[in-house]
């Protein structure tokens, strides 16, 4: 059999009258069910003086509904043997229910109420900008190379909706107010703006009788105003930092790049495999171990609806020199540029794009239904057709050599675009105590 | 139907975990089977269980780790890069990890690829050869990656944790001490091998899309050569009083959190009340509505990530309560984590209250099933903790049949905040509040 074939997702697709996009994906495999709603916002449309709203918005959809009160929603669906969780990305913020198969109704029920109406108040909000900062604290301010990956990523974009942190400052968290909450809740958490999605073991039938009963009647909202998420090119950008908490030096370097759903995404997505994922990966075997100057070697390219980011990072020797580190990882990059890449390398990348898919990753893997929920959603959400998600996989399989180098000629073997940041490790004396 | 009111309730379906099928092999090794289609997809676990950390002589700790990391560096027939190359070729991944006690060989491949992987398993098993040129930059890397994971809150805390509850017996393993690493070669990684890596003491588990029969006979093939046991002394439990108790800091400059980790001693996976325990350990902290979540989170803001849980060893348990909390909050959190555990032990626990945790641990429990790895994981860990295999089927009755008293009364008896380990990591000079 086409082992592509064997990887479909099967699912059906209406929107209801107030513009919610419904996607059902009928799986019976595990007596479970996933519920998903995507809305189309993220960070990128945080305007300066606001960043990292819309994470600290996410913590407040879990505050308090109409009909939930605050602590409720935890507890309704993990009394009932779920797990829940939401994240907030550049371009997105989702929110799931993974339930036992019977409990479909509930997922359907807290989504719906919630989409409808949020009852919080200030004593909310102050509580979950505490617990923000203490995310912040914990995954940026108090990790080794976080801060040096903020700034880099300020560094490597020119436009502001692209450059600042998910996170957010916590000046601009300080700032954020209950009014801020209720206008953001309006203009970007109506059923116009999102996408849901239920995956798993149900009724098809049951499930649309349900969506109709909840969702239905929620009022839709005049769409909020597309954000200019553009790049201008540029020349090189380069910086030094200096971490405190870091005690093994690093090189990081990225390169603006297309967004997905383009060739030239798809074909850096395979360049990106071929050049760092796995122990058989050309940087790897390079640099660790050819050259052993570094300790590892990760990236890949990012497929955002946006200008996106091709980036590399190496965690390096301490003896060694970064700009000779950086000077290996540019000859790689030559090197694809104008030997390409023999199809029996690729062939290698083509069974782990299918390995992937059938990843047992709760969150990305098609064994999982939240795995196939999100896969739907993003296509869905960022280029306009759920079947994208069927489709990809065969666009990334036929990726040629020549995509492939031409790609990495035009975005990677050049200053244009790039940024380089060598990072100092401050702590390397106490951490080789 | 109204929308002020949830959704009738309806009870959860039964799902029932097919049982594995054991077998063994001329060499003596148990094989575990569980043929499922869901995915076309193979997983391999293969416990070796006297490969571990603890089986470590003292003088040479870590050299467990990195004869497994250096397990899938080379063969006779194959170089470090072509096994990884062969591996992705088969759609899929092969590596070895040592843990406190086991070694675990985990492999996974698209189910057309089930021969060459079989193959090369056995291949990495039997003949690794330690290739001098490996072994030196396994350890220059090894170095450096040990500084890394010294500058991370989590790893430092886990450390001082483990030495503070287990003192010199092998179970505070968790780092390779840096004076062995720089002395051991290909002759002591060949010997650990040799000694270690036998078929008649361990199991291998293969969950996924495959064909019995066939695979029983090409295993038998592969694995013909391999053969022998291991004349090991059973590791001693170690005492259940922690060595040391009370306020440990780890100071690492430029902190601007303090990483808690409050821990104590319980007794092992099949003792008695080890099932209760874990119950009140959930209740307590497991989940968004657990009692620290709801009141260090929720209602005092003191952190983004708090909770309990239990670590298990083959002979004897940890209680563990972390949460990350901003510098100058750090004696109201753990008063607070304290307080939670008090109210655990002294008052009654509400019957709903009870009843939600049972109902999260069995729903989170059926989650762990959807996938093929996620099946042979639940199996790989009846194997490490001698669980009987149908313990998983058994699972949710057994833990739908517990009482609040039998949950309070082993939470009582296992955690007194007064014998707690208290390790802070964090800024230097932070003082113990009491």
């Amino acid at each position: 059999m086409n082992p592509i074939a064997t990887t479909r997702i099967e699912y059906e697709t209406y929107t209801l009258p107030n513009g919610l996009q419904v996607i059902l994906s009928p799986h019976k495999v595990a007596p479970t069910v996933a519920v998903l709603v995507l809305y189309k916002v993220g960070s990128v449309n945080e305007p300066r003086g606001k960043t990292g709203f819309a994470h600290l918005f996410e913590h407040m959809m879990f505050q308090g509904s109409e009909n939930v009160p605050r602590e409720m929603h935890f507890k309704y669906v993990e009394s009932n043997g779920g797990v829940l969780n939401g994240f907030t990305s550049y371009d997105l913020t989702a929110y799931f229910e993974l339930l036992p198969a019977s409990k479909l109704p509930l997922g359907l029920w807290l989504e719906a109420d919630r989409m409808r109406t949020l009852q919080v108040s200030q004593e909310n909000l102050d509580n979950q900008r505490a617990v923000v900062k203490e995310e912040r604290r914990l995954s940026v301010d108090n990790q080794p190379y976080a801060r040096a990956m903020e700034r880099l990523r300020e560094l490597a974009y020119d436009n502001f909706v692209n450059q600042h942190s998910i996170i957010g400052s916590m000046e601009d968290l300080d700032h954020a107010t209950l009014a801020d909450v209720q206008a953001f809740f309006r203009t970007y958490y109506a059923p116009n703006n999102a996408v849901l999605v239920v995956a798993g073991d149900y009724d098809p039938d049951e499930a649309r009788a349900w969506i109709e009963h909840y969702f239905a009647d929620i009022p839709s909202q005049s769409p909020p105003s597309p954000v200019d998420a553009s790049e201008p090119d540029r020349e090189e950008r380069r910086e030094v930092f200096f971490d405190p908490l870091a005690s093994v030096p690093a090189v990081a370097l990225t390169w603006k790049i297309p967004p997905r759903g383009t060739l030239e995404n798809d074909a850096l997505q395979i360049a990106g495999d071929l050049l760092t994922d796995g122990r058989a990966s050309r940087l790897y075997q390079r640099l660790v171990k050819q050259e052993q100057i570094a300790i590892s070697v990760s990236g890949g390219a990012e497929a955002r609806p946006a200008p996106s980011l091709f980036r590399l990072f190496a965690l390096h020797h301490p003896h060694v020199d970064p700009t000779r580190v950086e000077a290996v990882l540019y000859e790689e990059i030559q090197k694809l540029a104008e030997q390409g890449v023999p199809e029996r390398e690729l062939e290698r990348v083509r069974a782990q794009l299918l390995a992937q898919r059938w990843s047992d990753n709760l969150y990305y893997g098609m064994q999982s239904p939240l795995g196939r929920a999100l896969g739907l959603a993003y296509f869905a959400a960022f280029e306009g057709d759920p079947d994208g998600v069927n489709r990809a996989l065969e666009r990334l399989m036929s990726i040629t050599p020549d995509d492939v180098q031409r790609a990495v000629q035009q975005y990677l073997h050049t200053t244009r675009n790039r940024t380089v940041m060598h990072i100092q490790a401050g702590a390397m004396q106490e951490g080789a105590a | 139907m109204n929308r002020a009111t949830p959704p009738p309730d309806v009870s959860m379906r039964p799902s029932q975990l097919p049982l594995p099928e054991a077998h063994t092999l001329p060499n003596g090794l148990r094989v575990l089977t569980l043929p499922d289609s869901r995915a076309p997809v193979v997983e391999f676990r293969l416990v070796l269980p006297f490969a571990g950390r603890a089986y470590d002589a003292p003088d040479w700790v870590g050299l467990s780790s990195a004869t497994a990391r250096l397990m899938i560096a080379g063969t006779p027939t194959r170089t470090s890069f072509e096994i990884a190359d062969e591996a992705d070729r088969c759609g899929g991944s092969i590596g070895v990890s040592a843990n406190t006690e086991t070694a675990i060989l985990s492999a996974r491949c698209l189910s057309a690829s089930l021969e060459p992987m079989t193959r090369l398993m056995a291949d990495v098993l039997l003949h690794p050869t330690f290739p001098p040129d490996e072994v030196e930059i396994d350890r220059a890397n090894t170095l450096q990656r040990l500084r890394l994971q010294r500058s991370q809150p989590a790893f430092l805390a886990e450390e001082r944790l483990r030495l503070a509850l287990f003192g010199a017996h092998p179970y505070a393993r968790l780092a390779p001490d840096e004076n062995a690493l720089q002395r051991w070669g290909v002759d002591e990684l060949r010997a650990f091998h040799a000694a270690r890596y036998r078929p008649a003491e361990a199991t291998l588990l293969i969950a996924g899309d495959f064909e019995t029969g066939a695979l029983l006979a090409l295993l038998a093939d592969a694995l013909s050569e391999w053969q022998g046991g291991i004349d090991s002394e059973p590791l001693s439990a170690p005492p259940l009083q922690p060595a040391e108790t009370g306020w440990l800091l780890t100071p690492r400059p430029n902190s601007v959190q303090s990483h808690l980790m409050l821990g104590a001693l319980c007794p092992p996976r099949d003792a008695p009340d080890s099932l209760a325990l874990q119950l009140a350990v959930s209740l307590l902290g497991a989940g968004a509505s657990s009692r620290l979540f709801l009141t260090v989170r929720e209602q005092y803001g003191y952190a983004y990530s708090v909770g309990a849980h239990l670590d298990y060893y083959l002979r004897i348990g940890a209680f563990v309560a972390e949460a990350q909390t901003a510098t100058e909050n750090t004696h109201d959190a753990i008063r607070q984590i304290r307080a939670e555990v008090e109210r655990l032990i002294h008052d009654p626990i509400p019957a709903d209250e009870l009843q939600a945790t049972q109902n999260y641990l069995i729903g989170r429990h059926l989650l762990g099933r959807i996938t093929l790895g996620g099946i042979a994981d639940l199996y790989k860990q009846a194997v490490i903790y001698h669980l009987p295999l149908d313990y998983w089927q058994r699972y949710p009755e057994m833990l739908a049949s517990l009482t609040a008293t039998e949950a309070q009364t082993a939470a009582a008896r296992y955690l007194s905040p007064e014998g707690f380990v208290t390790v802070v990591v964090g800024e230097p000079g932070l003082d113990s509040d009491s």
